[in-house]
């Protein structure tokens, strides 16, 4: 559809015309965005900070925001705080523990942003290894194959990050990371193919599995379907344009607890 | 078994009021074609309003006392026609009327005729005579009867350009589409700028968007009846034209002369054969993209009490490009083929059996050659058998009796998709077909309790079978799967059933004025996954079944109906509010094309809509045609959706108007003008933008909240008759879509103010169509 938009566009500028439009927009007031989870694994944890700009912005930097008061609460009213590093990314020393509820509570000048969600399960790696597909093509690919153990009779959804490091200096972060469900998943292996990750030699390989609840992995896809989007209007529109859904109260983004587990091994 | 006895209570009653009566019937054609005509007011001389109005395939039957009768026919575009009957007994009489001149400020319209519009009980109907709007200026020419129908109170046009269109506040998918019985469900061509409905082969349309038959279903909005032409039985005939992007011809003629007749039109559009000619660009030669439209028609006249008739549809879109290395084809189509039979129990029972089947679909191919081989199909449609039986039976002059039933089967294809290579982001698109039974039952009558006082009363029973096979799941309002569960072909999954009463009253003062109300409830089982504001070829029809409720609707209307001098100005004012329900929409985000999990992404909730149509027609005189005004809202509340507030749907335009007119300068010169003016779509744009991860998103403070600029347009036509010869006559016509070029805007978009070096985003538009000139030439022989 995408195509079929700028033919159209392009057809227009040799038949028609383009010029500005006359219609009227609104102007939203600068709001506090969140964005970031907290963590069964404490120094996973964090949360960026920025403000949100009206249609008639002057930049599309989006500087954070370094003097916001963060805590989660639990259930029995432990505060856990966090704290502005250099970048601006906040982070906290506490470790959450999955099963447990969370609020949120933000603060930044006048507006007051909450939140709340349950940290999911932590779900345990019991290995991965590269394995041998060989392609429509004839080449072989060295794909990750992930063991671990995904719950029965339920749906689950993970984030996957692979990191990597070849001469002891350090991991280095490989490759973006993977969201999936567990519909691919083999029982009887218990395991999965992800063909996004892909052998890059000899070396040290530590996979980190996130598990994450099913309103945060809706948010994210919404996200990844309003940034392809041409959000003015169209006959050829893609996808609906509005908000994704939120547990954030007063602001933008959203409040989400991840568990992870990782795994480190050497791969020759 | 409740309905079943009330059915046959009220036949019963019915058929006891008819004692000591004789019946004449028969048939009415076109002298000059032999096609049946439908519509012709029969009514007695001596009580005009005692009477009937021929049906589609031109029967009549008219049931009185014995005595002495002057029968006058009459139809506007033919000459009046009396005939005297001695009625002792049950009287056939076949009846030929002759057409009126060709030009039609010389035809005289019938008492009858002028006060039809007073005192039937049809209300929130619009017709269109093909033969009457062929010299209105259309778009690059192309003579569209969907685009003209859109120029009446209660129609309003999907966007700049296109054949798609909204009825009353309803969604595009919420019009049943009918060319000889058979639905279609995309009737545009190219993108939407054009219909699929040639109008050569077109003989009439009538769509029903208050007072909807009880025939009719399927549909919450609107029901469009489109007839193609049956083909002359006397003599051969063809006619053309030779436009900028399109040629079309028909020809019809008869098998065996009064008895059967072939009509065959067909029409092709050629911009990529121009483009090849005038361009040097290789890429160019390597391109397809066109379209054509096939129709054919053959009736075959048994004997006086049956009839048999076959027509068929077919059309496509070819886009695509054959290159060395790439070849890509995407194509999209309406097959359609409709088998009826005709038969006359007797002179107050007359059936028509019909025999269906519609066929939408598209397909995409891609197949790259080099290093790696690769190819891709992908396609979905939907596909429908149906039997029809219809009855009409003249219980006597007062009560016309409709009643018969139709079992429609649907094939829905969502996707099939065929890789060359294992694809983890595809393997999902191979999703299972859906089936489904849609049948109903139905009975109406049409009751003139006095000259004055009219009613319209019919019941249709609906029933919606969604039937397996495959595993089907059901999703709870988060969108998580409550089970899947494995079900056999035939196998019913989830059955709807409903009672959809019509009511329609009139009461006329006297000849020149009345008052109409009607009251309809319709039910709609089949959805279009949507999200454009035009029909998409690749737009999906899912049916109601686990996780989609039934949608429904409830219409209440009353009209205000006036004649003024001698029927030459026609008045008309209607109020309507209408109620919907289970009516479909998507949460934030979700993209509609290619998601095999469309079903957990939908949210349910209500509609309104409510309006005002205004309606001034001047219907002959060297200078007619009408002004049309619709004052309209049309709402919807999700609870998913703007915090559950109610918020304007896509197209909630307020003001709606059109001004059509044809002028007879001289006998051999027509002008034609067309200006429209509507309130801008309801739209969403963002207020403002937010960063996650990096990325920049738009956010929106409300749903629809924002307005497209107001439309208007004028476009101009003049059509120069040649010298009419002894069998060959021809015409040219010229004509200007948008006159004053006035800078409506197809695509908003938002883009960086570069000009200015800035990094604000500024709206722009897209004009697609300022004085698009067109030139025609049409012949007829």
């Amino acid at each position: 559809m995408k195509k079929i938009f700028f033919t159209i566009i392009i057809f227009s500028l040799l038949t028609g015309c383009e010029k500005d439009a006359d219609i009227k927009l609104d102007e939203m007031a600068p709001t506090p965005v969140i964005e970031g989870y907290f963590s069964n694994f404490a120094p996973d944890s964090y949360f960026k900070i920025t403000m949100s700009k009206g249609f008639q912005r002057d930049s599309y930097q989006y500087e954070p925001v370094t003097d916001a008061q963060i805590s989660v609460t639990d259930s029995q009213g432990t505060q856990i705080l966090f704290y502005p590093d250099n970048e601006g990314i906040y982070r906290t020393i506490s470790n959450g523990i999955p099963g447990e509820t969370y609020t949120l509570n933000l603060i930044k000048g006048n507006h007051h942003l909450s939140a709340r969600t349950t940290m999911p399960e932590q779900i345990p790696i019991t290995d991965f290894k590269f394995m041998s597909v060989m392609q429509a093509n004839g080449d072989i690919d060295r794909q990750l194959k992930l063991y671990f153990n995904d719950p029965e009779n339920q749906t689950d959804y993970y984030m996957v990050k692979l990191f990597f490091a070849n001469n002891n200096s350090g991991y280095y972060y490989y490759g973006t990371s993977y969201y999936f469900d567990d519909s691919s998943y083999n029982e009887t292996e218990q395991s999965i193919i992800l063909p996004y990750f892909h052998y890059n030699g000899a070396g040290t390989y530590k996979i980190k599995l996130f598990h994450l609840n099913k309103a945060y992995i809706d948010y994210l896809n919404t996200l990844d379907q309003l940034g392809d989007m041409n959000y003015g209007e169209s006959p050829f529109q893609i996808a609906v344009p509005g908000n994704p859904e939120t547990n954030v109260r007063g602001g933008i983004g959203y409040f989400a607890t991840v568990a992870s587990d990782s795994l480190v091994k050497q791969i020759n | 078994m409740k309905f079943v006895l009330s059915i046959s209570l009220f036949f019963f009653l019915l058929i006891g009021q008819a004692q000591q009566k004789f019946t004449i019937s028969g048939s009415i054609i076109d002298a000059k074609t032999g096609e049946s005509l439908m519509g012709v007011n029969v009514f007695l001389q001596s009580n005009p309003q005692k009477g009937v109005v021929s049906n589609y395939y031109g029967y009549y039957a008219l049931r009185m006392q014995p005595g002495t009768y002057t029968l006058v026919f009459s139809s506007l575009g033919y000459e009046q026609k009396e005939i005297t009957v001695v009625l002792q007994k049950d009287v056939k009489r076949n009846v030929k009327l002759i057409p009126a001149s060709e030009t039609l400020e010389k035809v005289v319209i019938s008492q009858k005729s002028k006060i039809r519009n007073v005192h039937s009980t049809v209300l929130g109907t619009n017709s269109l005579n093909v033969k009457a709007i062929e010299n209105l200026p259309v778009l690059l020419g192309e003579k569209d009867i969907l685009k003209i129908l859109q120029l009446l109170p209660g129609v309003k046009p999907a966007g700049e350009g296109q054949a798609g269109f909204y009825v009353r506040g309803g969604n595009l998918d919420e019009n049943l589409i009918l060319l000889d019985e058979a639905p279609v469900y995309n009737a545009s061509h190219l993108l939407g700028f054009f219909s699929v409905f040639n109008s050569d082969a077109i003989r009439s349309l009538k769509l029903y968007k208050g007072h909807i038959p009880a025939r009719y279903g399927s549909r919450l909005s609107s029901v469009l009846e489109v007839r193609m032409k049956e083909g002359n039985n006397q003599e051969m005939h063809g006619q053309g034209g030779i436009g900028l992007i399109s040629s079309r011809f028909t020809l019809e003629a008869p098998l065996v002369k009064d008895k059967a007749s072939f009509l065959i039109s067909g029409r092709r559009t050629y911009a990529d054969l121009l483009m090849k000619a005038i361009s040097s660009n290789p890429d160019i030669d390597h391109t397809r993209l066109y379209f054509y439209d096939l129709n054919i028609k053959t009736n075959w006249h048994i004997n006086s009490n049956n009839r048999l008739y076959l027509s068929g549809y077919f059309g496509r879109d070819i886009f695509g490009f054959d290159e060395e290395q790439d070849q890509f084809g995407f194509s999209w189509g309406n097959t359609t083929t409709t088998l009826r039979f005709n038969h006359i129990f007797n002179s107050r029972l007359f059936s028509n059996t019909s025999l269906i089947f519609s066929d939408y679909n598209y397909r995409i191919k891609l197949e790259e050659k080099g290093h790696t081989d690769f190819f891709f199909t992908l396609g979905a449609g939907i596909q429908d058998f149906s039997f029809k039986n219809d009855f009409n039976y003249y219980l006597n002059d007062r009560h016309k009796i409709n009643f018969g039933f139709d079992m429609t089967h649907h094939t829905l294809k969502p996707s099939t998709f065929e890789s060359s290579e294992y694809d983890d982001a595809f393997k999902v698109l191979n999703l299972t077909n859906r089936y489904a039974l849609e049948n109903a039952l139905y009975a109406s009558d049409e009751f003139s309790l006095s000259n004055q006082l009219k009613i319209y009363y019919g019941l249709r029973y609906t029933n919606f079978i969604h039937l397996g096979g495959g595993d089907f799941s059901k999703y709870n309002a988060q969108g998580d799967v409550e089970f899947t569960k494995h079900y056999e072909r035939w196998q019913a999954i989830k059955t709807f059933h409903g009672l959809a009463p019509r009511i329609s009253v009139s009461y006329a003062f006297n000849n020149q004025q009345s008052v109409k109300a009607a009251f309809a409830k319709t039910y709609q089982f089949l959805h279009l996954m949507s999200n454009s504001s035009s029909s998409n070829p690749t737009d999906v029809w899912m049916p109601s079944g686990l996780n989609i409720p039934a949608q429904t609707s409830y219409q209440t209307s009353l009209g205000y109906f006036r004649n003024l001098k001698d029927g030459l100005w026609e008045f008309s004012a209607e109020i309507y509010y209408k109620t919907m329900q289970n009516i479909v929409d998507y949460k934030t985000g979700t993209q509609i094309t290619l998601n095999p999990e469309v079903e957990k992404y939908l949210l349910f909730g209500q509609g309104k809509a409510y309006g005002l149509e205004l309606l001034l027609r001047k219907k002959q005189g060297k200078l007619n045609g009408w002004i049309s005004y619709t004052l309209s809202r049309s709402l919807k509340q999700f609870d998913g959706i703007n915090n559950g507030k109610w918020f304007s749907a896509r197209q909630d335009r307020i003001h709606d108007i059109s001004i059509v007119m044809n002028y007879k300068i001289s006998p051999r010169t027509d002008l034609g003008a067309v200006w429209v003016y509507y309130t801008g779509n309801a739209v969403t744009f963002p207020a403002g933008f937010y960063q996650v991860d990096g990325r920049e998103y738009p956010y929106f403070t409300e749903r629809n909240g924002g307005r497209m600029p107001n439309y208007h347009r004028l476009d101009l036509s003049v059509t120069l008759h040649n010298k009419p010869g002894k069998k060959f006559r021809s015409s040219w016509n010229f004509s200007v879509y948008n006159a004053y070029g006035h800078l409506n805007p197809y695509i908003i978009y938002f883009r960086q103010d570069w000009e200015n070096n800035s990094q604000t985003l500024k709206a722009k538009q897209i004009t697609l169509f300022r004085w698009v000139p067109s030139i025609t030439y049409n012949f007829k022989f």
